[in-house]
């Protein structure tokens, strides 16, 4: 919408909408409040605001949603809110983990063979070329790996070995732009190429990674310098790339997830006020026992993510990016499924009958 | 007490006001440095009747818009009278402790 509209609009029609947008915004107070206060702050919202306005300003707005969601923790208690805080916590990062998860199934759950990766070797590495075998795991769906502590990505998508020769006497600086050139002129999308060059006194003192994408594969290449005692060496790992849909679904599985939390916490903990001190012990207890089961994935996730966004940037060794990491290392996958069990519990506690008040028998007299 | 909260009461400390009024009012007495939001105002007035130190005053229908007046209690004129004499001493500590220090140097 433009800054303009609304000009040529009649004062009652550019009003009424007004206070129609005015009352969407007042939805963020809780639904007495409003029934209480709504038109008296909308009379003076429509007051305050600058005539020819037909939007609510963005500081009003803003107010509004800061002192309704305060209004509604307030009612909602304290515990609803904790209860809330923690739900938004659990479900973002358990969000991140699905959206980033459903995404990597559109994707083949294999790894990508050999004889592919010895014809991408072939077509990208200069001098004659084998193709090496699997390197690591070779499905996605394996979730153990050597590197999973090590590497920093938690889970590593297995990958497909290739090996070739570097020219004699050329340097691997040199090497490394060569298969830059070459992935390009075969339609490589993304090509980086990274020279680190070492002390001179290690092995290798040199090493060049190029990296690029091409349907749906991702090649890494990695060039050694040689040394003393060994020969310049060029290897490739050919891996699936991140599918396109992973960034939307990651986002979009975080906030969805957030909200769901939100709700579950807000809602649960309103719903539970009905019932007696017992049941909403056994409520704060089952509260309690879902964080313990799911924090492990949780915040294991929060390290396989950022090695993920790393491994985004630099796409040589760790890997393309994955953000369900934390829920498939150790012992945490059992616990983040068995955390269904006290949410489920949950739930039917909420949807339990309201116990009926005691009534006394009274006789007529 | 915070500012808000004093330029409500000093707002409605000369007679009922409704909403958009002490939005105004506030404005003029602080020399149009402060603009409440109306999300704000209705904060501020909830916390300051729950103290019990406003009060509805009346309710009007004005252009069809619901318009509810406050106004100061007496506790609510105590209290706006006790910040008033504490800022009065506080700004006459500052004033002495000024005067007593003479002219601040000026940076080399």
């Amino acid at each position: 919408m433009t800054p303009t509209e609304g000009i040529h609009m009649p004062d009652d029609t550019r009003t009424a909408l007004l206070a129609r947008r005015y009352r969407r915004w007042l939805l963020a107070y809780p639904r007495g409040y409003r029934r209480e206060r709504g038109p008296e702050i909308i009379g003076t919202l429509l007051d305050a605001t600058d005539p020819g306005r037909s939007r609510p300003p963005a500081r009003e707005v803003v107010h509004l949603l800061g002192h309704g969601v305060g209004r509604r923790a307030v009612e909602a208690g304290r515990r609803a809110f904790v209860v809330a805080a923690f739900a938004a916590v659990l479900g973002g990062l358990s969000g991140i983990a699905l959206g980033s998860w459903l995404s990597w199934r559109t994707v083949d759950t294999m790894a990508p063979d050999s004889a592919t990766a010895g014809r991408v070797a072939r077509q990208i590495l200069p001098g004659p070329t084998d193709s090496g075998g699997h390197f690591g795991r070779h499905t996605f769906w394996n979730p153990y790996s050597e590197h999973t502590l090590h590497g920093g990505t938690g889970v590593r998508a297995g990958s497909a070995e290739g090996g070739g020769t570097v020219p004699h006497g050329a340097r691997y600086d040199e090497t490394a732009r060569a298969v830059a050139a070459r992935m390009r002129a075969h339609g490589w999308h993304d090509v980086h190429t990274t020279i680190e060059a070492l002390d001179p006194n290690t092995s290798p003192p040199g090493i060049a990674y190029v990296t690029g994408t091409r349907d749906g594969y991702l090649a890494a290449v990695e060039v050694d310098a040689a040394d003393g005692d060994n020969p310049a060496t060029v290897g490739l790992d050919l891996m699936w790339a991140e599918p396109a849909s992973q960034p939307a679904a990651t986002t979009a599985g975080g906030v969805v997830g957030i909200l769901i939390g939100v709700l579950f916490g807000l809602l649960t903990s309103k719903r539970m006020r009905r019932h007696g001190r017992g049941m909403q012990r056994t409520y704060s207890g089952l509260c309690l026992a879902t964080l313990l089961l799911l924090t492990p994935a949780c915040f294991a996730n929060i390290p396989t993510a950022t090695g993920s966004l790393m491994a985004n940037t630099y796409r040589n060794h760790p890997g393309p990016s994955v953000y369900w990491g934390g829920f498939v290392i150790y012992g945490a996958e059992p616990l983040a499924i068995l955390s269904l069990v006290p949410i489920l519990a949950v739930v039917v506690l909420c949807l339990w009958p309201r116990p009926q008040p005691s009534r006394t028998l009274t006789t007529a007299t | 007490m915070r500012r808000p909260s004093f330029l409500i009461l000093s707002a409605l400390a000369a007679g009922p006001l409704h909403g958009y009024a002490v939005i105004k009012e506030v404005v003029r007495l602080s020399d149009d440095q402060v603009h409440l939001a109306a999300g704000t105002l209705y904060a501020a007035l909830e916390r300051l009747t729950d103290e019990g130190l406003v009060e509805v005053d009346r309710e009007e229908t004005v252009d069809g818009r619901p318009r509810r007046y406050y106004r100061l209690t007496e506790p609510g004129a105590a209290a706006l009278a006790a910040e008033a004499a504490q800022m009065r001493r506080d700004a006459r500590l500052a004033t002495q402790r000024l005067r007593g220090a003479g002219p601040a140097p000026s940076p080399a």
